[in-house]
């Protein structure tokens, strides 16, 4: 343990401890740009100098290991000659355009010019000017400010897990750009800004809104996964301007994906409702709330009266906050509906017995990273979770492995062992492996791919592997013979099983009863309340309360909800943006966002974290749990008459009551669950598969246009040969009930022959019958971006 | 004296770079010893300490010591590299070894391997080298095929591969750090250190680069002992040295003497100056060490330790002669533009200071500096000299405080006439 002094104050620190981490831990500040405690050491900056005894030339604090006896000074004439001497190079070069840079007020290199410069540069020769690049709708660059300290490329390279940008070029023609022009898009970009020292990067979509420091920071929450990663929402009067990250090593560390940062963009969106409106002669018009309200409660009771109570659906957003929550089931429930559903995309209900009391981890974020074999169960996490996938890429890169069974090979930004199953053999797969680990398939196992066989025996071998059941699971059509076969691997493999919850608060709406079947807590709601073969869109019911989905962007069985919404008595929707509400909505009462409202999550690992309203709601919008205690006001439901938010958790609190964090994955399946597989060749057309893109999963984050990819669609080579078609077609699709819509192709190894890949939650893929529907394709001409 | 008697003695034979030349000569001989004799690696190690062989990339550091720093008994493969990137304007020795005498390289690395327990080797020979990477190349092959490389060398349970690796031209590749970014795929920019290679260097396993002479001169010292090399030189300088002399001399070219040999007799052998000239300076080391004023040259030896008492240093052994008839200014200004353009770009005041350097001189030398530059540019360079990660910035920093301390009277007369004081006929105004 070596014995150090910085500046007369001494200190023993751990063998390997660099200068620049014993000066933090004695709060002793030395200034640095290219150092980051997340990144490794560069020790190209040079700022960090100091003057350590008995060696010749100043060294980086950043990069020095602290020795026995070392005795440092970080203020001394010569260490101030150094820094002030790194300084001035610094800043011969760089604009110095301070009011014009949106860093100003938040910029390391300004402060550290203030506390460390001297007043007068002798440079008089001309500045550099380095050419701009656009890496695309999420980055600002304005590369003559850069201070070539490679924070950004050493992100790529380390915590991104792509190198998207570099340094070309040597000495003072030295610049960062992504190579070949290409665009930046990783989801975890954007983190390169809050890295970057300086101007050089920083947000598109805020640049030029506010000065740092006129800004209002709340600390908050993300609302779109279920990692719950810390945020600083950042306003101005109303509007939220930009949203960065928060320090919570327990969740996120210090990062945040694209979608969590830019989704606020979608906040200002043109169909904003601020109004409530009203259905009047077939056409929604603005009214008062008093009208609204009444008009509500009077569409409901009359089909509460005619056609009884289960008549009605009623079908929460699993981004809603656990309050929402647990007043949307009360209200419904105490108008003896039993129809409660908050889960969109999955439409095979027949396993609903066996589902965990939440969708849970079952193990922290932070032991993520010392498992040693994961098996990703149809999980996608880098886009769904990026920052659950972060820890995996970790415990990747600290020599354990991840395997990926899925129905199509997914781009990864870490090795992972990837098993795809043949089209429409999702559960049949799970089921060899599970064959194979038990050591049945010895004789049979002839017949297997390699990879089949290398994957078992990974398992097989494992002292203590992981399974973490991804959304993919739910959203496919047969999703309860799919968890019985991975229920069947994991008892085979003695494998320990994690969810990976689908949405930012799934966790919550399971915990809280908005499942049909099962109250607050879990407890059974009885045995008739089981979901109808539709689901939350069955023919059954007569009118609808929806809140803050979009069915026809959102649900799996979009098609079908779209008909049944169109053909509804009556739609009751309390949504913040209207969308295709404007279709079919009676009354439409406009609720609040996320950042405009307050409320609590339950995150993966059921870490219960809140968060508070940031701005005011827009025009009269109200916070949702308002709306709905309001509601239950006029519709005389007793006992939800809370005066306050915390009133409302502590109801919740009660009836929920201790429950264990870790949970049993699965509990028993029915007798004879069939695969439902949809096996067979689906003829001359292909079997859809697909997902919902990182950017396009909930109403906010898709209408976030600087974060908005267009749709389209992929084929494995042999299946595009066979119908005729190449790389960059434009496809025209058509669904089984003859809908159509056209896409630009693009060929793809990885998906399954005889299936199409589709990106789910675009008006023209939700048209097509969702995952397990056959589409039969035709060559439309050529795409635009292949025509460019 | 032993003048090209030793990494330089079979150049002058034709088809000296074949494998039967250099075996008719001994070639291989000292492997045989090693291998054969046998001599443990301890004892080729203290052979080498012995010699007093220094580096002869440049910084001379002790190569006997440099081989004592490999760690024994690690898991994986231990490297040995040799460093054939020779980019210091004025040097070209390496090249001369390469074409002429390939294999005297390889049997020093081999050796070396040996020594050291490397089981993996390369040659990164800098780029423009088209010819010796030929010959080089062909020379490995002949190894192969003769058994001297690959697995059970002549035999014996040791095994040495060896392969070269062609660099892309950048200067800065000739650091050894850089070297190895370089050798691993990454773009070349030295490392930081500690960690030494020893410990971690190429793909982070102990690793060991010499120059191609170092190598080149290890089969004598193992032929005839450590004590023979030692005397060839002068104590703690031991051996002979390769000299690239260029510059105003009649008879440019690369001269192996021993160490501690006067400048004045290794001008003499380079042809003296041209006649009516007088000797104004000698850059002894190559561009990145101090110039020495003539006079002073005139009365040095040429060793490591008598340079350096000098103030500046061996270097490479790129000896740079220069007379009265060019402008000392003009000199430094385009080894300060090569400084410039070379810099890789990774730290701070190599980067921003070379450029700063270079336009300041540019003023200077095109009639338009000002009163305070030459305060300027000393002042600019100590604040680039020591630091940076590596010694490129210190060796661009050399030259131009060396000549300002030299020749203030031709920065002056540059900066108050607006003139040459040495050309007059080419004034700039």
């Amino acid at each position: 343990m070596p014995r150090i002094e910085i500046d007369g104050q001494e200190l023993e620190v751990s063998a390997g401890t660099t200068i620049m981490e014993a000066a933090t831990q004695l709060g002793i500040y030395i200034p640095f740009f290219c150092y980051h405690p997340k990144l490794s050491v560069a020790a190209n900056c040079r700022m960090c100098l100091v003057d350590v005894e008995k060696q010749a030339k100043p060294l980086p604090a950043c990069a020095t290991p602290a020795s026995d006896g070392m005795k440092i000074s970080t203020s001394s004439r010569r260490a101030r000659m150094a820094q002030q001497g790194v300084l001035e190079f610094l800043l011969i070069n760089h604009p110095l355009d301070c009011p014009i840079c949106d860093q100003g007020g938040e910029c390391p290199l300004q402060d550290v010019t203030m506390g460390y410069a001297n007043p007068h540069s002798l440079y008089t020769e001309e500045k550099r000017v380095v050419e701009d690049k656009d890496i695309g709708p999420l980055i600002a660059t304005e590369m003559t400010r850069c201070i070539q300290c490679t924070r950004c490329v050493r992100f790529g390279q380390e915590i991104g897990g792509i190198m998207e940008l570099g340094a070309t070029g040597r000495g003072e023609k030295m610049a960062i750009g992504t190579y070949v022009g290409r665009a930046v898009r990783s989801e975890l970009s954007g983190n390169m800004i809050d890295l970057c020292p300086v101007g050089a990067l920083t947000s598109k979509p805020f640049r030029y809104r506010a000065r740092s420091w006129e800004l209002k920071h709340t600390p908050s929450l993300c609302p779109h996964c279920s990692t719950g990663c810390s945020t600083d929402v950042q306003s101005l009067g109303r509007e939220v301007l930009r949203v960065t990250p928060r320090i919570n090593e327990a969740v996120n560390e210090e990062w945040i994906c694209d979608r969590g940062r830019f989704a606020y963009a979608g906040l200002g969106a043109s169909d904003r409702i601020t109004r409530p409106l009203l259905r009047v002669n077939g056409r929604l018009q603005e009214v008062s709330w008093a009208e609204a309200l009444d008009a509500a409660a009077a569409g409901l009771e009359q089909v509460l009266a005619e056609n009884g109570p289960d008549s009605v659906s009623g079908v929460i957003s699993p981004q809603s906050t656990n309050e929402e929550l647990f007043l949307f089931q009360g209200l419904l429930r105490g108008l003896g509906v039993q129809a409660i559903e908050h889960r969109l995309r999955q439409t095979d209900f027949r396993a609903d017995a066996a589902m965990p009391l939440y969708p849970a981890l079952n193990m922290s974020l932070e032991h993520l990273e010392g498992e040693s074999l994961v098996f990703l169960c149809h999980a996608y996490p880098r886009e769904q979770q990026p920052l659950t996938n972060h820890r995996l890429r970790k415990s990747v890169l600290a020599g354990g492995q991840v395997w990926a069974v899925d129905s199509v090979r997914r781009e990864f930004n870490y090795p992972v062992h990837g098993l795809v199953a043949e089209a429409g053999q999702d559960a049949a797969l799970y089921r060899t492996l599970a064959r194979c680990v038990q050591g049945l398939a010895e004789e049979d196992g002839a017949g297997l791919p390699a990879e089949v066989l290398e994957a078992a025996c990974a398992l097989r071998d494992a002292a203590d592997p992981l399974l973490l059941v991804g959304s993919g699971v739910l959203q496919h059509p047969g999703a309860a013979g799919l968890m019985a076969a991975i229920a069947e691997l994991a008892e085979a493999a003695g494998a320990r099983v994690g969810w990976l919850a689908e949405a930012a608060n799934s966790a919550g709406a399971w915990l809280l009863g908005c499942v049909p079947g099962r109250l607050p807590g879990g407890v059974p709601a009885g045995t008739d309340s089981r979901p109808p073969a539709g689901g939350a869109w069955d023919a059954r019911f007569r009118a609808w309360i929806l809140m803050g989905v979009e069915p026809g962007l959102d649900a799996m069985a979009a098609v079908q909800a779209r008909q049944s919404l169109a053909d509804a008595r009556f739609v009751l929707t309390i949504s913040a943006f209207l969308g295709e509400a404007e279709a079919y909505a009676d009354v439409v009462l406009p609720m609040a966002v996320w950042a405009e409202s307050a409320g609590s999550y339950f995150n993966n690992e059921g870490r219960l974290q809140s968060f508070r309203a940031a701005v005011k709601a827009s025009g009269e919008a109200r916070p949702a749990w308002k709306i709905l205690r309001v509601l239950a006001d006029h519709l005389q439901v007793a006992d939800l008459a809370f005066d306050d938010l915390d009133s409302v958790r502590s109801a919740w609190e009660t009836r929920l009551g201790d429950f264990p964090l870790d949970v049993p994955a699965f509990g028993g399946f029915p007798e004879g669950l069939a695969l439902m597989e949809g096996a067979g060749s689906p003829g001359e057309g292909c079997r859809i598969l697909g997902d919902w893109s990182i950017y396009q999963g909930d109403p906010l984050v898709r209408r976030s246009v600087p974060l908005q990819q267009p749709a389209g669609c992929r084929l494995h080579p042999e299946t595009a040969a066979r119908q005729g078609l190449r790389d960059g077609d434009m496809v025209e699709l058509q669904g089984p009930g003859g809908q159509g819509t056209q896409l630009p192709l693009a060929l793809d190894a990885g998906v399954a022959p005889g299936a199409i890949w589709l990106s789910l939650g675009h008006p023209g893929t939700q048209a097509l019958g969702g995952v397990g529907a056959t589409v039969v394709l035709a060559r439309a001409g050529v795409s635009a971006g292949a025509q460019a | 004296m032993y003048v090209n008697g030793v990494t330089l003695r079979n150049r002058g034979l034709p088809d000296s770079h074949r494998i039967g030349v250099y075996r008719q000569t001994g070639g291989y001989g000292a492997l045989a010893k090693v291998l054969q004799g046998p001599m443990s690696p301890d004892q080729i190690i203290s052979e080498m300490k012995l010699s007093a062989l220094r580096g002869r990339g440049g910084a001379g550091f002790p190569t006997g010591l440099k081989w004592s720093f490999m760690p024994k008994g690690v898991a994986g493969t231990k490297y040995l590299l040799c460093n054939a990137d020779e980019g210091e304007p004025g040097t070209c020795k390496d090249r001369d070894i390469m074409r002429y005498e390939p294999h005297r390289l390889i049997e020093g690395m081999i050796i070396g391997a040996y020594a050291m327990g490397a089981r993996s080797g390369y040659i990164y020979i800098r780029g423009e080298f088209v010819e010796p990477i030929r010959t080089v190349e062909a020379a490995i092959d002949e190894a192969y095929a003769a058994g001297l490389l690959g697995e059970r060398i002549l035999g014996t349970d040791f095994s040495f591969d060896l392969a070269v690796h062609r660099g892309a031209g950048a200067y800065i590749c000739g650091e050894e750090t850089a070297l190895m970014e370089s050798l691993e795929g990454k773009k070349g920019q030295p490392r930081f250190k500690p960690p030494f290679p020893a410990s971690y260097g190429l793909y982070g396993q102990p690793t060991t680069i010499n120059n191609v002479e170092t190598f080149a001169s290890v089969p004598d010292i193992v032929l005839h002992g450590g004590e023979w090399f030692l005397k060839l030189g002068k104590p703690n300088n031991g051996g002979t040295k390769i000299f690239s002399v260029t510059g105003h001399v009649r008879n440019p070219g690369n001269f192996e003497v021993p160490m501690g040999t006067p400048f004045r007799d290794l001008l003499g052998m380079a042809g003296g100056l041209h006649p009516g000239r007088r000797l104004k300076a000698v850059i002894p080391g190559g561009t990145s060490t101090a110039m020495v004023a003539g006079d002073a040259m005139m009365e040095l030896a040429m060793d490591y330790d008598s340079i350096s008492k000098a103030g500046s240093a061996l270097g490479a052994g790129s000896v740079i002669v220069i007379d009265d008839s060019v402008c000392i200014v003009r000199v430094v200004e385009r080894i300060a533009r090569f400084y410039m353009h070379e810099s890789c770009g990774q730290c701070t005041p190599c980067r921003e200071g070379m450029g700063w350097l270079w336009r300041v001189l540019h003023r200077i030398e095109n009639g338009q500096g000002r009163e305070p530059d030459l305060d300027l540019l000393q002042n600019v360079g100590s604040r680039i000299e020591g630091r940076t990660i590596c010694a490129l910035a210190d060796g661009g920093v050399a030259p131009v405080v060396s000549s300002l301390r030299l020749f203030p009277e031709e920065y002056e007369h540059h900066i108050r006439q607006g003139s040459c004081l040495v050309t007059d006929s080419r004034s700039v105004a």
